[in-house]
């Protein structure tokens, strides 16, 4: 790898040289997240050692006709507390160099990429969730007629500071029905088809107990429909015999179906969405624990949300099995309609409901019995279109935005969530499903131009787990600053100590692409869980800094 | 262009070809006999509020069925936020001095739990191995020769619950290294709520439980520089038992690490009571 820094280096020299002749570009950008902690025995925060914490990134890619080369710097000095320890230090482990000549494009060293929705192969960085899972090796893509797309990869991945002892390897396929056939170019018909074929190589270190598969593969087929107002979209995904810590150890193929149908026109917007997932965790380490080395990416089909005390409570897509639907109706009452008013009023509908799966009990001979999810199985079977009987998570979510005048403007949200505890957060602190309502209300006024005041309330009715949240934000908007106030209160947690108030407050600046912003405040304790592992996220007090940058 | 076309197909056809293992069952396979005279040490960072603890208690039973009692040296500690007690649903405190030293010196909270070390052989740079690898490394490890012998020789007062232990190390072979010693208790058979998925199982059976280290944490430097093969060194202890741990459930357990990569080089354990 350090010959491609090398080689970067000369890159960038050698056109500083020969500039006259052709001139490339350096773009870059950087992050830096400072933290200072204090000790809070309220919350429960601790200070550690080091007293500080400090998440650096900066990228810096330079283009020059057809090639293009690239690096990222990584600090963690430490790392900032909520994410991985294993990041400490300082390097660049990211770096690559790409040339692209006719049809052909190829990529050495670090790089991201997807097939397909990803249920094969997804590679993405993250950083504030800490998430990378960069592959490091060769990638070529090629297009050798009008239409058709390939893309081939062999490589490692990054963990940490280090890269997997197993190997990835990929192929994907796509065509554009549209742009083969001439005949096709015009018409309101929209079809691609396209396919995945990855493998992945792991050494079985001569396991005592089982005889494990080295190389395992993942397929996926997938099709995309547009018919005028309405698109169809489609992938189905299978996996091989793949015993790993998060299935289990258990031998049982793995499956993922995705569908995806919308309808929209001016003014309506229609989206369903169906998922089921099977023992589809897909890792380059088999015993690989947490987010680390992950492969692929099954996406979620519940509502991503924003505001915290409805993002208090996420839903995480359970890889070794579960049964989803989703539905969003979007509407805009027209203008001088009356719910529309003067200015029209946006209304949203979402629903996701997600089940187990079926799974019945395969017989274990050593036990003479029938069991489920046995080590050194098949596990259990499935029927495909039978939905379990637990639920998973539900979530209605009812938002009207309304511009009320040239001056004011705001949300309404309400929420209704079903959260199942034990499955999908994993950690003993509370068992049982979760049932909350959740109201919001968001108004911003504006005083001038470029000028404004922001209302935030929130308040999550619970009589579950730590009881009533209510949360208050007050955000200041003038040229080039922000001031933001809020604070997140436990008031119904039913033990007394834990009644607390989480206040914070932010001062930020920006200027063109700089931005700074300073802030105060308490980060509530949290556990997180990614299949069979759980880490703690302790909680945190303290002043932090944040910079952000690009050229 | 013909040429990158063929050169891609073929790449595609011996992916396609190579890349997929399938396995027949049976899945599982008998385990070789192994000599018997190297022991090893599980440590396991557990929590009665973990949910996929148990998974790890399994595997670490698994291990000991397989191997037996005499070779597989169990130690779990209980630590951090999923070993911290909750109320009535979780009321016992299971943590110690020693689990909590370790547990934070591995940054065992960050790794997750359950996690735990096999003679603290390090993967990469940290020796916190998941449950499911456990059972290569203890494989591997069990079939090398042993180069340290262990022997413990104790006993135990009743009324003043004073304990005494001896611990009598013979080496095999020349060490130019730094050795250490570390002796604990642990405790069997407690009974108390366990998180287990799902389900809070409420009379679950708690095996290995670190107790306490009457050593140093990090042991007593026992070889300082070297020492030839077929000396031996005994090392007296004494120590009083806690009223509260039940002395027919408590084991000690002696292991021997060299200071300088940490791995541990043998290990050996007894009951408190014959």
């Amino acid at each position: 790898m350090k010959n491609l820094l090398i080689l970067f280096c000369l890159l960038i020299t050698s056109t500083l040289t020969f500039g006259q002749i052709e001139k490339g570009q350096l773009h870059g950008s950087f992050q830096s997240d400072f933290q200072y902690y204090n000790e809070d025995s309220i919350i429960g925060a601790t200070v550690p050692a080091e007293q500080i914490g400090l998440n650096s990134y900066a990228n810096f890619n330079y283009m020059l006709g057809n090639f293009s080369a690239g690096i990222r710097y990584e600090g963690y000095l430490p790392t900032l507390n909520g994410y991985d320890s294993r990041y400490d230090g300082v390097g660049i482990p990211y770096k690559y160099i790409s040339y692209k000549k006719d049809e052909l494009e190829v990529v050495v060293g670090s790089f991201y990429e997807q097939f397909g929705n990803g249920l094969v192969l997804r590679a993405y960085e993250e950083k504030n969730l800490g998430y990378d899972n960069a592959f490091e090796g060769v990638k070529v893509k090629y297009n050798p007629i009008n239409g058709i797309y390939l893309k081939g990869l062999i490589s490692k991945q990054r963990s940490f500071w280090e890269f997997s002892d197993g190997i990835i390897r990929g192929i994907d396929g796509e065509v554009s029905i549209n742009e083969l056939f001439k005949k096709m170019d015009e018409s309101k018909f929209v079809i691609s088809i396209g396919g995945s074929f990855v493998s992945k190589f792991q050494d079985d270190n001569d396991h005592p107990f089982y005889n494990l598969p080295e190389n395992v593969s993942a397929s996926a087929g997938r099709l995309n429909l547009t018919a005028g107002k309405i698109n169809f979209s489609t992938e189905y995904a299978y996996k091989i015999n793949d015993p790993s810590s998060d299935n289990g150890y258990i031998y049982k193929p793995g499956e993922a179906l995705i569908v995806n149908t919308s309808y929209s026109q001016k003014g309506l917007g229609v989206f369903l969405s169906a998922k089921r997932v099977d023992n589809m965790s897909y890792r380059l380490d088999r015993d690989a624990t947490l987010a680390n080395l992950n492969i692929n990416y099954i996406p979620d089909i519940t509502k991503a949300h924003a505001y915290s005390l409805a993002a208090m409570y996420p839903y995480a897509t359970q890889l070794n099995g579960e049964f989803g639907f989703q539905c969003e109706v979007n509407y805009l009452f027209k203008k001088k309609s009356t719910l529309g008013g003067k200015y029209g009023t946006r209304l949203s509908i979402n629903f996701s409901s997600v089940y187990s799966i079926d799974k019945e009990a395969v017989e274990v001979e050593d036990l003479d019995s029938l069991v489920i999810g046995q080590k050194g199985t098949d596990g259990y079977t499935s029927e495909f279109f039978k939905i379990g009987d637990e639920l998973f998570y539900q979530d209605l979510n009812i938002e009207i935005s309304k511009k009320v005048n040239k001056k004011i403007k705001g949300k309404i949200i309400y929420q209704n969530q079903i959260y199942n505890n034990s499955v999908i957060h994993g950690a003993g602190d509370w068992h049982g499903k979760i049932h909350a309502h959740i109201g919001i209300i968001d108004v911003t006024y504006k005083i001038k131009s470029r000028n404004t005041i922001r209302f935030e309330i929130q308040e999550l009715y619970t009589k579950d787990q730590y009881g009533e949240w209510v949360s208050g934000l007050i955000e200041y908007n003038i040229p080039n600053w922000f001031f933001t106030v809020m604070d997140q209160y436990n008031y119904g947690n039913s033990d007394s100590e834990k009644k607390v108030h989480y206040p914070k407050v932010s001062i930020g600046y920006k200027k063109g692409t700089n931005r700074i912003q300073i802030g105060y405040g308490k980060q509530r304790e949290g556990v997180m869980c990614i299949g069979g592992v759980c880490r703690n996220v302790p909680a945190a007090n303290g002043l932090t800094l944040s910079i952000t940058s690009s050229f | 262009m013909k040429n990158i076309i063929r050169l891609f197909s073929i790449f595609i056809i011996l992916s396609v070809i190579l890349s997929c293992d399938k396995i027949n069952k049976p899945y599982t396979k008998p385990v070789p006999p192994v000599p018997g005279n190297q022991k090893v040490l599980v440590e396991e960072f557990t929590g009665h509020r973990c949910t996929n603890c148990p998974d790890a208690h399994e595997q670490l039973h698994q291990l000991i069925e397989t191997y037996g009692d005499s070779l597989i040296i169990p130690i779990a500690m209980h630590y951090g936020f999923f070993a911290q007690p909750l109320g009535s649903t979780y009321p016992p405190d299971y943590k110690s001095d020693a689990g909590d030293m370790l547990g934070d010196f591995y940054d065992a909270e960050n790794e997750g739990l359950p996690t735990g070390m096999v003679n603290r052989i390090k993967k990469g740079s940290s020796p916190l191995i998941s449950h499911d690898s456990w059972a290569t490394y203890v494989d591997s490890i069990l079939r090398t020769s042993s180069k340290i012998n262990i022997e413990i020789s104790n006993s135990f007062n009743a009324t003043s619950r004073e304990l005494n232990a001896t611990i009598k190390s013979t080496f095999l072979t020349d060490f130019n290294t730094n050795l250490k010693l570390v002796v604990v208790i642990t405790e069997d058979s407690l009974i108390s709520p366990q998180a287990d998925g799902a389900n809070i199982v409420a009379d679950y059976v708690h095996m290995h439980m670190l107790r306490v280290s009457i050593t140093d944490t990090w042991g007593e430097l026992i070889v300082l520089g070297s020492i030839a093969a077929e000396e031996e060194l005994e090392k007296s202890y004494t120590y009083t038992l806690d009223v509260a741990w039940g002395e027919k459930n408590c084991m000690i357990v002696a292991y021997i690490y060299d200071e300088t990569t940490g791995e541990v080089i043998q290990a050996e354990q007894t009951s408190v009571i014959e």
